[in-house]
């Protein structure tokens, strides 16, 4: 505290947090805001926390103002909207920025069997795909088995795919189920806390064991 | 950040929306989606997570915009729908974070201030500030995450402590000490740096 503010002898308490933000945005009552600055007027302390906020403030709103969403959102959220109305999925692949690519390239595979999940929803996967067969490694793995729910679009199950490092191997069977495999290495143990995860999840509408 | 578009006209538009108005959908994204997108990432620190959560809180505002009762602005009402999205997000993939507001180990401050302050000779004040900006994002990394989506509420969204709690579902006085530890924590984050900056 300053030699000021300790002779001037404020009458009241010091201003709250909340009061001096609500002032730094203008969000006060002219009463209030009156009360305020008289004791601003006489106060070091609660006129530097000011000075302070609107510093923080300021340099808050600079670091936020660099980050946007991703300019395929809007379709993402188009395509969705469109999916739930005519019950049709547009045949339309999501547009790509340079800065998806890093994350493309991690999931890849992952991507390209989800996008198609919700392109040609319940027709036969393996059939329309052709995709590789498993490796040697994979028949090793755990695996679960799921039925997505109606609503789960691509980028969804591949959030959720990504989350819990599963990998879709196979699918759908004749009640429309896919077989996710676990990571290698991931014990009994693992398999269990999974399933029971996967279970609670909007986008699982059948979660079970082999 | 000061809006550019005011409460009344996204009331419009919602009720457009209701109606099944796209072209109204289309203008309340690009009034809010920047919104909804940075208050995901003061809490996930992740933007392809945040991205998701501006598509599925979209869809939601796009299948229950009849539902706004007008209590609260469309603002704080759409970002509590997006909190209930990125507290979906958390549970699942933060399980061993379940304490809020622990603090995250992020990058070391002291990484941070190596790689920073190398100011050339001239334009030395430039590039001093420059550095005080990259070391204020390494303090902010730091903070606890329920810590720095209430600031980034009260600071950049200019929430009422009121509104905050709303969104983020919780008693005003938790929302009151978040914001308070936060201040203190990039405080004394933010001058243990001068500090080094002046040896
Ligand atoms: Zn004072």
């Amino acid at each position: 505290m300053t030699q000021a503010s300790q002779t001037m002898k404020p009458q009241h308490a010091h201003l709250d947090e909340e009061t001096l933000i609500a002032c730094l945005q203008n969000r006060l009552s002219d009463q209030a805001r009156r009360s305020v600055e008289a004791h601003l007027r006489q106060c070091d302390a609660c006129r530097q926390a000011l000075v302070d906020l609107r510093q923080l403030q300021r340099q808050l709103q600079a670091h936020y103002a660099a980050h946007h969403p991703a300019p395929e959102t809007w379709q993402q959220v188009q395509a969705r909207i469109e999916a739930h109305r005519d019950k049709v999925v547009p045949l339309r692949k999501p547009a790509s920025s340079a800065r998806r690519w890093t994350w493309l390239g991690a999931t890849a595979a992952a991507v390209l069997f989800a996008v198609q999940l919700v392109l040609i929803q319940q027709a036969d996967l393996r059939q329309q795909t052709g995709y590789a067969p498993l490796g040697a490694s994979q028949h090793e793995r755990l695996h679960i088995w799921v039925r997505f729910a109606p609503s789960a679009d691509s980028r969804t199950i591949t959030t959720l795919l990504r989350h819990y490092g599963l990998t879709l191997d196979s699918g759908p069977d004749s009640a429309g189920r896919y077989r996710l495999a676990l990571p290698a290495g991931a014990d009994e143990q693992t398999l269990q806390r999974t399933l029971k995860a996967l279970r609670q999840r909007p986008e699982i509408a059948e979660a079970l064991l082999p | 950040m000061s809006r550019t578009v005011d409460d009344s006209r996204l009331r419009i538009w919602l009720q457009q929306v209701a109606e099944g108005d796209t072209r109204a959908l289309r203008h309340l994204y690009d009034a809010l989606a920047p919104s909804i997108y940075r208050f995901a990432l003061s809490r996930l620190d992740d933007p392809h997570e945040a991205d998701g959560i501006v598509s599925e809180v979209m869809v939601q505002v796009w299948q229950q915009a009849g539902r706004f009762e007008g209590r609260a602005s469309v603002l704080t009402w759409v970002l509590g729908i997006a909190h209930h999205k990125v507290m979906d997000v958390w549970r699942r993939t933060r399980r061993d974070s379940e304490e809020l507001d622990t603090v995250r180990p992020a990058r070391p401050l002291d990484q941070a201030l190596s790689e920073t302050v190398t100011p050339a000779v001239e334009g030395e004040h430039a590039a001093l500030n420059e550095a005080c900006q990259a070391c204020f994002d390494a303090c902010l990394a730091q903070l606890p995450p329920a810590q720095r989506q209430a600031l980034y509420l009260a600071l950049v969204e200019e929430q009422p402590y009121q509104d905050i709690a709303r969104i983020l579902d919780c008693p005003t006085n938790t929302v009151k000490t978040r914001v308070f530890h936060a201040r203190r924590f990039m405080q004394q984050c933010m001058a243990a740096w001068r500090r080094e900056k002046a040896v």
